[in-house]
């Protein structure tokens, strides 16, 4: 029996130093892809939390959520049921409870999201009451999701309030420790711990997906190692029984049959057992060749040997390799197009921010001409408010004009009308003297008359002394008493001729002065009708003056305040131009950030790409076949 | 007796467009705004008597008697009272210019108003007009002058 045991290690010892070189050279390989992924999981974690920070698109935050509560996800796989922690589902129930009644006596909004904090409640109390011992995905996900919905609630700026978002957070975090109470098949610490800090301690998110891939990296090594061993043996096997048989383990194999033979026919029943188990590692290594090319696709044969039990537990492990890889497969996939997505939405919204810090900057730049606009408005408006001051001003001096104009006026018609009524008099008189006129044109012409008769009388006398008729040229040997008559016709002639041209003169005098003083009456009274006209139009420009007065007093009112309303518009549209300014800023300062943040997709799209690229060596069945 | 060459004493008078000078010596003196009554049954030249000094003098008008336009208001047009050694008349006419002395020529032009009688062919200038020199006592002696009622009426 020793010798049988030194004869096994030896063969163990001959085909590990035979394998081992490659089987180190494989082992390497699977360690750096357990490194590699082990970093993506590192990189998709920063994405994410990038994602998350920013109010991505719902459909990465549930790709995240998915993979850290379970779902399609490998990580958790819970089918088995365990007891749940009563003191934290207490803890969580009363933590909803307070933050239910405190969001309902907040904002409307604030309002609208108590319900999650009252679904979270009643999903503890009734996991308390009813002992409820299941912890599947579609267990945990109604409460996990109502505390997601009050987290995007907060991001979302809904809920505003400091001890809302603590209690929240502790929500979360009680949630957590009820998660990592919960031990379920396949659900380890790490896995417990990835899915609880989630959302509150994004920050512990690489030790949930090293520590989600720790187990797996602790099975599938051992396991590469079995199986490279075992491949070893079986080619150190081929090698030394049928192909190159090596001397001294055939020596050993000879001696061993030599003492055997003699021995009992039982011995060679069991060499040929032993045989039948040999061949059955032989078919089994080969069956397992193809895995470390990275081939899923094939499974190894269960068979009642030796190696049943061991095709068995490597057909499970293939199997479960197959879901990590379908998983991470699908995982990458939906990462990829969840970040291609974001990042051309996130391109779009870079672009739309700076389309808006141009809009922005060219609203300042208006803005800052029209507060200039009016601050100039305002300036002249102030001038027009002194201008109508001292309109107001030079329309009162002129009412104050028009009137004392009118009362000159009305003087000047009293003082025409006393001047009217003495024309009027001195008409009267020159009616007087006419008629009187008259009585000394009739004494005149009675004057001339006599003096006609006067002449005729002294010519008479003169022919009845004589008795011839008398010549000029005789004159001064008149008859005394014809003398005395022609002496008296001369002076009653040169009486008549002064009283005519008296009464002519008269006439005429009478008549300029008649004719005068129709002027003057036709005159004064023009100057009257334009006296009555001008005083009219006095009183009619007192009128219109008041008016305007009146006008330009409103019109300088309204002027001040528009001057002065302007002034406070000029100075709001200061502080809007101040506040677009700022506006302006950050609209730049987001613009740079999404610039930023379309980078960072690129990289955890090219991170994903690499992700798939590492899990592409992997060969797997078709589906529906496994 | 007038003769031509000769200064005359004239009194001159206008009867509508004529003018006219007789002898001073023949007029006893010029009436004005007499009132003359008109008598019925006269010839049409005839406006009827007036009163004057205490006795009626009949009034002739020259200018009817030379059926010339009379003046608008012949109550006061003047009227010649003659010399009554000539006769009790009057004479009325257009206007009495005065009296002057004047030197008559013949004339060789047509008269005017030569029917009237009493008018001779002896013309005198004075201020521009030519008077024509008429016998006051031929003029009221005669026979179709002293004829003063109307033709038909007897």
């Amino acid at each position: 029996m020793l010798t049988k045991l030194r004869n096994a290690l030896s063969d163990v010892r001959t085909g590990w130093a035979m394998c081992s070189r490659r089987a180190i050279a494989i082992w390497c390989v699977c360690f750096a892809l357990c490194v590699l992924i082990w970093l993506t999981g590192l990189a998709a974690k920063n994405q994410t939390e990038s994602l998350l920070r920013n109010a991505i698109p719902g459909q990465v935050q549930q790709t995240v959520e998915n993979a850290v509560e379970g779902g399609p996800t490998p990580l958790v796989l819970l089918d088995e049921p365990e007891s749940l922690d009563q003191n934290a589902l207490k803890q969580i129930s009363e933590t909803a409870l307070t933050l239910h009644s405190q969001l309902q006596q907040q904002t409307p909004m604030s309002a609208n999201h108590a319900v999650h904090a009252g679904r979270v409640a009643g999903l503890a109390v009734a996991m308390r009451q009813d002992q409820l011992t299941n912890s599947n995905a579609s267990f945990w996900q109604p409460i996990s999701g109502a505390i997601a919905e009050l987290e995007a609630a907060v991001r979302l700026g809904d809920i505003d309030s400091e001890d809302s978002k603590d209690l929240i957070v502790e929500l979360r975090t009680r949630y957590a420790q009820l998660r990592s109470g919960t031990r379920t098949v396949g659900d380890t610490p790490a896995s417990v711990s990835q899915t609880a800090a989630i959302s509150p301690a994004i920050t512990a998110m690489p030790l949930h997906w090293s520590l989600a891939l720790l187990p797996w990296l602790l099975f599938l090594l051992p396991l590469f190692c079995i199986g490279f061993a075992w491949v070893g043996l079986a080619r150190i096997a081929r090698r030394h029984f049928e192909q190159k048989p090596e001397a001294g383990y055939q020596q050993l194999v000879n001696e061993e049959v030599t003492r055997n033979m003699t021995a009992a026919a039982p011995v060679v029943n069991r060499h040929a057992a032993e045989r039948r188990t040999q061949a059955a590692i032989l078919q089994l290594l080969d069956e397992m060749e193809p895995l470390a090319e990275g081939d899923l696709t094939h499974e190894a044969s269960v068979t009642e040997d030796l190696t049943g039990a061991l095709a068995d537990a490597f057909n499970q492990a293939v199997h479960k390799l197959r879901r990590l890889v379908v998983q991470i497969n699908r995982s990458s996939g939906e990462v990829r197009a969840a970040v291609s997505l974001s990042r051309q939405r996130t391109l779009s919204m870079a672009k739309q921010g700076a389309s808006q810090a141009r809009e922005v900057t060219r609203t300042y730049e208006r803005l800052e001409q029209m507060q200039k606009d009016v601050a100039s408005l305002s300036t002249t408006t102030s001038q027009v408010a002194e201008r109508a001051y001292d309109v107001a001003t030079q329309t009162d001096s002129a009412a104050v004009a028009v009137a004392h104009s009118a009362e000159s006026i009305q003087v000047m018609r009293q003082q025409a009308n006393a001047a009217e009524r003495c024309i009027q008099r001195l008409v009267n008189s020159t009616q007087s003297i006419e008629a009187r006129l008259a009585d000394v044109q009739k004494a005149a012409s009675r004057t001339e008359l006599l003096a006609l008769n006067s002449t005729i009388e002294a010519a008479s006398r003169q022919t009845v002394t004589d008795g011839a008729a008398y010549a000029v040229t005789q004159q001064n040997k008149l008859h005394p008493s014809a003398k005395r008559y022609a002496e008296l016709s001369t002076d009653v002639s040169a009486l008549s001729a002064v009283l005519g041209s008296a009464s002519r003169d008269i006439e005429q005098l009478v008549d300029i002065i008649r004719d005068e003083v129709k002027e003057s009456v036709d005159a004064m009274q023009a100057t009257l009708h334009q006296a009555d006209q001008t005083e009219a139009q006095s009183v009619q420009a007192t009128e219109h003056l008041k008016q305007i007065a009146k006008a330009t007093d409103a019109l300088q009112q309204a002027a001040a305040e528009i001057a002065q309303r302007t002034a406070v518009q000029a100075q709001g549209l200061l502080e809007v131009a101040e506040t677009t300014g700022v506006i302006n800023e950050i609209t730049h300062s987001n613009a740079t950030a999404l610039s930023q943040a379309v980078s960072d997709l690129q990289k955890l799209e090219n991170l994903s790409n690499s992700l798939d690229a590492s899990v592409h060596g992997f060969r797997l069945p078709a589906e529906g076949t496994s | 007796m007038i003769t031509p060459e000769n200064e005359q004493a004239c009194l001159l008078f206008r009867v509508a467009t004529t003018r006219w000078a007789t002898d001073v010596a023949s007029v006893q003196r010029v009436l004005q705004d007499v009132v003359v009554y008109p008598v019925m049954g006269t010839q049409h030249w005839f406006p009827g008597l007036c009163h004057v000094d205490g006795q009626l003098l009949p009034v002739s008008d020259l200018a009817l008697w030379l059926n010339l336009a009379v003046s608008d208001n012949p109550q006061s047009d003047p009227v010649i009272q003659l010399h009554p050694h000539h006769g009790l008349v009057g004479l009325r006419v257009t206007e009495v210019i005065g009296t002057e002395t004047l030197t008559f020529q013949s004339s060789d032009a047509e008269p005017t108003g030569t029917h009237l009688p009493g008018a001779a062919e002896l013309t005198a200038m004075h201020n521009g007009h030519a008077y024509r020199w008429v016998d006051a006592s031929s003029l009221i002696q005669s026979p179709a002058f002293v004829a003063i009622g109307e033709v038909g009426a007897a």
